[in-house]
């Protein structure tokens, strides 16, 4: 079975924009509504990760200013199969040492592929938790995404070097759990971040904790019964089971 | 009948079986689950997973905030809220 070459990953810089952090007060690293934040840490953001990238990630040493453990939590399907997601809380604010050891979020930020169960790329979604509730690009706070000629390139770089890790079945799940996970979250959120007043933006990220810590739109059968098609789709198209 | 001792027992030993932190919870312990660093935010998922498994219900907080229904007492409140208004 193809697995992610996560060394070769590591040593892909799949968006390049000179010094872009200097457009946008570090937008991607920072953790922008977090002073309204209840309960969620509000000076870092949520790395995910696959076992096998935080497998790689561990073993070459990870990021030095990176000190809390990482948490990991075991998914569990209805029929049955499990994965295991990593998270790590950062709080570097774009200073991570050393930077060659950021996780693969990170290089693909702004976007994630949305893709289909044979790994082609259809469109692009936005990779930050946030992010997905913004609908206009072009108040985004990040210039890969308000300036369209940036966007257009970074889009074109990431359709080049993407479809590598697009060959493993267990991405392509995993790139079509995130879409899954994102517009559900959409659906339940309802509003969105650039069309409230500022004084609304509060009661917004109460209701976006609230939604996070009950995790009511992802319990749905539904949802459940998505992630199975999905699984099922995948593992049908590539002959193999990749969980 | 489910009552709120039952549900704030349950809670805590939930936590303290679990292995998200190191140090125990009395059971008259009064605090913030989260920001006292009892769980994560992926712990309290887990948490409120096994309070719907355990007690047959859906959780569903309505009108109740995060900062209430993360404390044990807050928590403890709003479950058995849910089982009053099921009657």
């Amino acid at each position: 079975m193809y697995k992610t070459d996560w060394s070769k990953i590591y040593r892909t810089e799949f968006i390049s924009v000179s010094e872009c952090w200097k457009t946008c007060g570090g937008y991607c690293c920072n953790n922008f509504f977090g002073d309204y934040l209840k309960i969620l840490d509000k000076n870092s953001v949520s790395l995910p990760m696959t076992e096998d990238e935080f497998c790689y990630y561990e073993s070459i040493g990870g990021i030095s200013n990176i000190t809390s453990t990482p948490k990991n939590r075991e998914f569990i399907l209805k029929n049955g199969k499990k994965f295991k997601i990593y998270f790590l809380s950062c709080s570097c604010k774009g200073l991570c040492k050393p930077h060659s050891a950021r996780p693969l979020i990170c290089r693909i930020y702004p976007y994630f592929p949305i893709v289909n169960a044979q790994g082609q790329i259809l469109d692009y979604d936005y990779c930050a938790i946030m992010d997905i509730f913004y609908t206009s690009p072009k108040i985004h706070r990040c210039s890969l995404i308000n300036n369209s000629d940036l966007n257009e390139k970074i889009k074109a770089q990431l359709n080049f070097l993407l479809p590598e890790m697009l060959k493993d079945p267990f991405q392509i799940f995993v790139f079509m759990m995130i879409k899954l996970f994102i517009d559900s979250f959409r659906e339940a959120m309802g509003e969105k971040i650039d069309k409230i007043d500022h004084c609304q933006i509060g009661s917004f990220i109460g209701k976006f904790e609230k939604i996070l810590l009950l995790g009511k739109p992802w319990k749905t059968n539904y949802f459940q019964t998505k992630i199975i098609e999905t699984y099922e789709e995948i593992k049908n198209v590539w002959k193999e089971d990749f969980l | 009948m489910t009552n709120d001792l039952q549900i704030r027992k349950f809670i805590i030993n939930w936590i303290n079986l679990s292995n998200y932190c190191s140090s125990l919870l009395p059971e008259d312990a009064e605090c913030s689950l989260i920001q006292d660093g009892y769980i994560d935010s992926l712990g309290f998922l887990n948490l409120i997973a096994a309070i719907e498994e355990k007690f047959s219900i859906e959780v569903d907080f309505e009108d109740i905030s995060p900062e209430e229904f993360t404390t044990i007492s807050g928590l403890t409140r709003s479950v058995a809220m849910l089982f009053k208004n099921d009657s």
